[in-house]
């Protein structure tokens, strides 16, 4: 960026501030385990922080495992000030997403965004760009004890038989993140009650990563004003569905679309593309400590129901399956993606992209063959079929296991970069060992007679 | 735009002074729309070019004359002034505005012509932060887009896009040279990241009456020169 383009920035974010009676700027980053951080400023500050960035204690980048204080430097990107739509517009709120820079002004290689962005320099410098689009799943419930949805309605239900409350809170949100700047593509209630789904307009995958986590905030603080409480928790209820967090990816260079195929391949997508997908699948379970970063996200993964539990592929939206290959509408080649149906909403969006660029393009150029789709459902299959398909094809099970491949992948430091791999895998550790020791409801229930 | 008739309002003309006015400014192209004071202006009219006005004092109703400067010194308008009299003295006391210009008696319609000329010439130049086409409008030196009045919120990129295609209506922007003009190297979308930024920005812009960015197949996209719709 040039001076002159950041000072053209600064002060069309100056000149808007005013103009909407903005008293409020809350500076946001995201620490290395996804959750959003930040501090705020006051309007008179605004100016001088938009040239020199603000001091604070850095440290809380590094999430649960901060251990001293270390002053670093939140620098705002400009371009993603938005004023925050359900505050109100006397003394009204402001974001802006901030980077953060170590007091030498070097980039922190513990910044989640620098992670992403210095993976996307290196497609940059082949000329590719990488597009995201979300579909989240997230539910509402009464409040945060009592684990009660706030409606029983099913799959694409329009009217409820309880209450309204949760298309009406629906609407509110998606009104509040259009004003935000943050495009949604289609709306619906979930197979579960109380579930919710929204899918979001691609984007750049570093936009995209910024909306995502704007997303969530806008979802649970719009919830919070009608006291309804949203949860992005991978797997809240036993006995539903988990939260998803399908990504459709594709990759382009220029205005072409690297993975419409030019001609007719099985797959429905080009050689390239299939080569991505056999990265991702060959490579999943190095890097899903990425997209799936919790103890609860195994809680998904295992339960052998719409969550992917297999490293397959299939042209339908088949469950069990890690990648739908949609089928393309004739001549519409341009939207021609991949859905990669791992990732959960409680991840960090920075890294989980960064770890999928990786994997995907070490498929792509080292010409993976991906392997025939995954024809039958997962129900029909033979127990021979299903014994095979559980020793080569099933996806880490718990997070322990899920750390042990991720520790000792290549793949997975050259995504993240050493410090971060190591700093994020340290947090892991601990939150397994944590888990480890503590004693369930199940065993209780089964054992307690002993 | 519609350049070829251009209005020019004025206040408080003789009747035979607004005749010579009138025909003077019709060889050049303007249209003269005269009234005693604001209310009386056809509103249409004092649209078009409202950063200037002429205010006549030449029948001697002072109160009335100095009434009209008053008013358009409060809206902000440029104003030429036929003084009443050659008295320098209500020049000095009643108008201070650097922006403010006039002609002594006897009032040539030459020296008013030439007057309004050289005034509209400078307050173009004043303008030049505006880009205005048909009900839009784009302000630079505020970042502020205004359809017919309304003001439009758009983020730094939607706005910096639509400057940048308004500036020249009519001419097509491939989406390759909108994302090197528009957004600063070290950005990390693509093109598609400009097909983004087109919807917003319509969805913001357009409406049942305009169609203000067109697409261009398999080329790009442009500012319409005329963004009526045919409805």
């Amino acid at each position: 960026m040039t001076k002159e383009d950041r000072e053209n920035q600064i002060s069309y974010v100056l000149t808007k501030a005013t103009e909407n009676n903005v008293k409020f700027i809350r500076l946001w980053f995201t620490d290395i385990f996804g959750t959003v951080k930040g501090f705020g400023i006051t309007i008179d500050e605004l100016e001088k922080v938009l040239h020199e960035g603000a001091s604070f204690d850095g440290a809380s980048i590094f999430g649960s495992e901060r251990f001293q204080e270390s002053e670093m430097i939140a620098m705002p990107d400009p371009t993603t000030f938005e004023i925050l739509p359900w505050r109100p517009e006397e003394n009204a709120v402001a974001k802006i997403t901030c980077e953060i820079i170590n007091k030498d002004g070097t980039p922190s290689s513990l910044d989640s965004r620098f992670i992403l962005k210095k993976k996307l320099n290196e497609l940059k410098e082949k000329g590719l760009n990488f597009y995201v689009a979300p579909e989240i799943e997230y539910f509402y419930l009464e409040d945060s004890k009592s684990m009660k949805p706030i409606d029983e309605k099913g799959y694409f239900d329009q009217i409820g038989t309880h209450s309204d409350l949760g298309s009406d809170l629906r609407r509110k949100t998606v009104l509040g993140l259009e004003k935000i700047g943050i495009p949604i593509q289609k709306f619906h209630h979930e197979v579960s009650p109380g579930q919710q789904e929204i899918s979001l307009r691609y984007n750049d995958s570093l936009t995209m990563a910024d909306n995502i986590q704007t997303f969530k905030l806008v979802v649970k603080e719009i919830a919070m004003n009608e006291n309804v409480f949203a949860t992005f928790m991978p797997k809240p209820f036993q006995e539903h569905e988990g939260n998803g967090m399908h990504l459709h990816i594709s990759l382009f260079e220029g205005e072409k679309n690297l993975f419409a195929h030019e001609k007719k391949t099985k797959s429905g997508v080009s050689k390239q593309g299939e080569g991505f997908t056999a990265g991702l699948l060959k490579h999943v379970n190095e890097f899903m400590l990425t997209t799936n970063q919790w103890v609860n996200s195994y809680k998904r993964i295992s339960a052998l129901n719409e969550a992917p539990s297999y490293r397959c592929w299939s042209k339908n939206p088949d469950y069990g399956n890690l990648i739908t290959i949609p089928e393309i509408r004739k001549g519409s080649n341009i939207s021609s993606r991949i859905e990669f149906r791992l990732p959960d909403p409680g991840c960090n969006p920075y890294l989980s992209f960064a770890a999928i660029i990786t994997a995907g393009l070490k498929g792509m150029q080292n010409n993976y063959k991906l392997e025939p789709p995954m024809e039958e459902s997962f129900s029909s299959l033979s127990q021979e079929g299903l014994v095979q398909l559980e020793d080569e094809k099933r996806l880490a099970q718990d997070l322990g296991t899920s750390i042990k491949n991720a520790e000792e992948s290549s793949l997975l430091k050259d995504a993240l970069g050493e410090e971060a791999h190591s700093i994020f895998l340290k947090g892991k550790k601990r939150e397994w060992s944590e888990y480890l020791k503590t004693v369930s409801e199940f065993e209780l229930k089964n054992w307690l007679n002993l | 735009m519609a350049e070829e008739k251009k209005i020019v309002n004025a206040l408080g003309l003789s009747k035979p002074k607004e005749e010579e006015l009138s025909l003077k400014l019709k060889s050049s192209g303007f249209i003269l729309n005269a009234g005693n004071d604001f209310e009386e202006l056809d509103s249409e009219g004092a649209k078009d070019n409202e950063q200037l006005i002429i205010i006549s004092g030449e029948d001697l109703n002072l109160d009335l004359f100095k009434e009209n400067v008053k008013k358009a010194e409060e809206l902000e308008i440029n104003v030429i002034a036929l003084m009443p009299l050659k008295d320098m003295d209500l020049l000095i006391t009643n108008f201070s505005r650097p922006s403010f210009d006039f002609c002594l008696p006897p009032h040539d319609v030459n020296e008013i012509f030439l007057r309004l000329i050289n005034a509209i010439g400078k307050s173009s130049k004043e303008n030049k932060g505006l880009i205005k086409i048909g009900p839009l409008i784009i302000n630079q030196e505020s970042y502020e887009v205004t359809l017919e009045g309304i003001k439009i919120d758009l983020t730094f990129k939607e706005y910096e896009l639509l400057k940048y295609l308004a500036a020249k209506p009519g001419r097509v922007f491939s989406r390759e040279s909108l994302l090197h003009s528009v957004w600063e190297y070290d950005y990390y979308g693509g093109t598609r990241t400009v097909d983004v930024h087109i919807r917003r920005l319509r969805s913001k812009i357009n409406d049942i009456r305009y169609n203000f960015i067109e697409t261009v197949w398999n080329v790009g996209y442009r500012f319409k020169v005329d963004s009526t719709k045919n409805i």
